[in-house]
């Protein structure tokens, strides 16, 4: 029993409170969550009744969601593509060691570090139509057709965004992965291009295979950081235009507090978190697939 | 040599100790001396009833005042005017302190209902008038009724009635609407007397002013037509006021019908069509503080214009002047009205002081002045008094007697301006015609204002 005890249950008690504060802390508000979304709890009815699956009904019917859901998935996999592309190309630039790499090592933290919403006031003035600077920029190189708006154009106001977010995040991915890839051997580089191996040979099975677990992990994070954002929409367009950048996050913050339509909120909150452990489930399976293959060409 | 040392200590302890005794004696003594002194006058009366019975039988009967913390939630531009209020209630009523929470303007309702449904309501908020409605069934706010009977206060007699309605649900008052608003038209007077034009007094005529001015990357209107959901019931919505239309109104029966699908509508709608040849491209996404600044800059002729821009375009380089809004086909003016309202959150700790607050505020006259600051006041006695005697002000109350509530509140408001919002943007952006646009507006406004 003394044995027993020393083995089984008195490390599960020194665990206990650990526990208790992940429970209280990371499940609770879940799962009250989950039961508002089955009630019609709002600021007007707050003994609220079981309805069952009435709010996600009247979400899948409405079309809102739907649209939103759209909107949030355009939003999320633009940025993460831009997010890998931009973060990638910088760990290797930064590798490389060029001049002035080091000041610029500290220079990618300004993005990372600034308010979200400080972000999306800058980039909402850079891009005003003709008092923005970007915007004049962008017009001069041809690269804006014609006499538009960008935050009138749906295309232009979800790029707006999508770069915005972009520029503050991608720091992040360049610095993580630059730190993996400092930790590649350069023998083993140096032995494959004496071997013959090329410059991209080195890149896809020897450098990315190095940093795809860090690449992996990091980008997770992004993808639900990028998923879950709120402030840098808002500041720009507030969802607009047509409700083209209206995302998951901007149209919960409307229905709950604009609205006052908690269970409505709860509802959609649980229905886009699964659609983001889908998402996220399914990268990670055919990511993991790809690292296994990518090793096992290397 | 240890057993000495802690002999001494020992002995040191029961001195010491003996000595604090004493002191605290003294300190209650001389405390309550002068207490007694100052408590004669009683002025925290109201707030130290909590102070308990000590029935002690040799101090004397000092009241024994206990500071009340209040907390109060205001949005940001709010927050300076209760300030200076408040420093004057404190030095009055020494019991009671009032910590200010300030939020942006788009924060105030998130706020004040976690507060509420944490259990920890705000002891006083400021209530934006759409949302009184909800706050009242949703329990954040409490009557305030029996304090109002209790003290006798005739707000009927202080506050304009139309507006002191808006605070009160099944005969109990709620709320004291502490401001209210209008919007005017300002004109640009250097673009005006340039192209030798005058303030028009009908739309038609705005639409033709607002060409001429139109020229050389300059326009003749400005103002953020989409940004915030309640632009097209509020700021552009004077224009369809001064029509004699609304979005929805409420019935004999007492039930809301929408009355969108109508010439009123249509016309309006395609009068805000016009208005975008004569304005800046950005208008259609342009931030409120955008547009402002562009009127500011001298960039454009016209400008929508509450009495708030005051503290916010104080440094214009534009000189301006201010007009009635120009009247629809029918001929005559109209705007649109809103304001805030005061209200004691429900749970309220200290409700009773918050109610010597609310009182303090709300039945001076020059006080209602003063806290009326960000918008146009409700009392109309405080009009006799600064800022607004000024002939600045001259204006707002000439056009307060054609202006009126987009609509009247119902519970799901927010949802219901949304929606018409949607249809109103469309219509904008060219994504669908008038016609088509108040013809869906209806059935889908119509839907939710069933359900209200």
């Amino acid at each position: 029993m003394n044995v027993k005890f020393k083995r089984m249950i008195a490390p599960s008690l020194f665990l206990l409170p650990g526990m208790l504060i992940i429970a209280v802390v990371i499940f609770y508000p879940f799962v009250r969550n989950l039961m508002y979304s089955f009630t019609d709890f709002s600021i007007l009815r707050r003994d609220a009744g079981y309805v069952g699956f009435e709010n996600y009904a009247d979400i899948l019917a409405e079309g809102v969601f739907a649209n939103s859901l759209k909107a949030t998935l355009v939003w999320s996999f633009a940025n993460m593509f831009l997010l890998i592309l931009f973060g990638v190309t910088m760990a290797f630039l930064l590798r490389a060691k060029l001049f002035g790499s080091s000041i610029l090592y500290f220079l990618l933290l300004i993005p990372w570090i600034m308010p979200e919403v400080v972000t999306g006031y800058t980039w909402k003035f850079l891009l005003n139509y003709q008092s923005g600077v970007y915007y004049n920029l962008l017009k001069t190189f041809g690269l804006i057709p014609g006499d538009i708006d960008i935050f009138a154009s749906k295309t232009g106001a979800m790029l707006a965004v999508v770069f915005a977010n972009v520029w503050r995040s991608f720091p992040i991915i360049a610095l993580t992965t630059y730190a993996k890839l400092k930790t590649l051997s350069a023998d083993l580089v140096e032995s494959a291009m004496i071997d013959g191996a090329r410059r991209w040979h080195v890149f896809f099975y020897l450098e990315l295979p190095h940093i795809a677990s860090t690449l992996l992990s990091v980008s997770f994070l992004c993808f639900v950081w990028t998923y879950n954002a709120f402030g840098i929409i808002y500041v720009m367009t507030g969802g607009g235009p047509l409700k083209t950048t209206e995302i998951l996050a901007v149209l919960l913050q409307k229905i709950a507090f604009d609205q006052f339509n908690f269970s409505k909120a709860s509802a959609m909150s649980v229905l886009a978190i699964l659609v983001l452990v889908c998402i996220v489930a399914t990268i990670y399976l055919l990511l993991k697939q790809a690292a296994k293959r990518g090793m096992r060409n290397a | 040599m240890d057993k000495s040392i802690n002999k001494v200590m020992g002995k040191m302890d029961v001195r010491k100790r003996f000595r604090l005794m004493l002191l605290a004696l003294a300190a209650v003594l001389v405390i309550g001396g002068c207490g007694g002194g100052n408590g004669g006058g009683g002025t925290t009366a109201g707030n130290s009833g909590t102070s308990g019975t000590s029935g002690g039988d040799s101090t004397p009967s000092a009241p024994k005042t206990e500071t009340v913390t209040l907390k109060m939630l205001t949005q940001e531009a709010a927050a300076p005017v209760f300030e200076e209020v408040f420093a004057e209630f404190m030095a009055q009523h020494e019991g009671i302190k009032i910590e200010i929470d300030s939020v942006p303007f788009d924060q105030l309702n998130t706020r004040a209902i976690s507060a509420s449904m944490a259990g920890n309501p705000y002891d006083l908020m400021e209530v934006n008038h759409v949302d009184t409605l909800a706050y009242i069934k949703g329990g954040v706010i409490q009557p305030i009724q029996s304090y109002v009977e209790r003290d006798a206060v005739n707000y009927e007699s202080l506050i304009f009635p139309a507006l002191l309605e808006a605070g009160k649900y099944q005969n109990e008052l709620y709320t004291i609407p502490y401001n209210t608003d209008t919007r005017v038209l300002a004109i640009n007077k250097a673009m005006f007397a340039e192209a030798g034009l005058s303030a028009p007094k009908t739309q038609e005529e705005m639409l033709e002013v607002g060409k001429a001015l139109t020229k050389d990357g300059k326009y003749g209107f400005v103002n953020a037509m989409l940004r915030h959901i309640y632009m097209p019931v509020y700021e552009q919505g004077v224009f369809l006021a001064a029509r004699g239309g609304h979005f929805y109104e409420i019935d004999a029966n007492g039930k809301a019908v929408a009355t969108i699908d109508n010439d009123i509508m249509k016309e309006y709608f395609q009068f805000n069509l016009d208005l975008l040849d004569i304005m800046p491209k950005e208008s259609l996404t342009m931030t409120e503080d955008e547009g402002r600044q562009m009127f500011a800059s001298g960039s454009a002729g016209m400008y929508i214009f509450g009495p708030w821009e005051y503290t916010l375009i104080q440094d214009a380089a534009v000189d301006y002047e201010l007009a009635l809004i120009p009247a629809g086909p029918a001929g005559s003016s109209g705007s649109t009205s809103g304001g805030y309202q005061l209200a004691i959150g429900k749970g309220s700790k200290h409700a009773d002081q918050a109610w010597e607050v609310l009182k303090f505020m709300t039945t001076d006259p020059e006080m209602m002045a003063k806290i009326g600051k960000l918008g146009l006041p409700t009392a109309p006695e405080a009009y006799n008094y600064a800022p607004f005697n000024e002939d600045k002000y001259a204006i707002f109350k000439e056009q307060l007697k054609t202006s009126s509530l987009p609509a009247p509140p119902v519970e799901n408001y927010s949802e219901v301006v949304d929606k018409f919002n949607e249809y109103y943007e469309k219509v904008l952006f060219k994504n669908m015609s008038v016609e088509e646009a108040v013809k869906q507006a209806q059935v889908e406004v119509q839907k939710l204002l069933d359900r209200s």
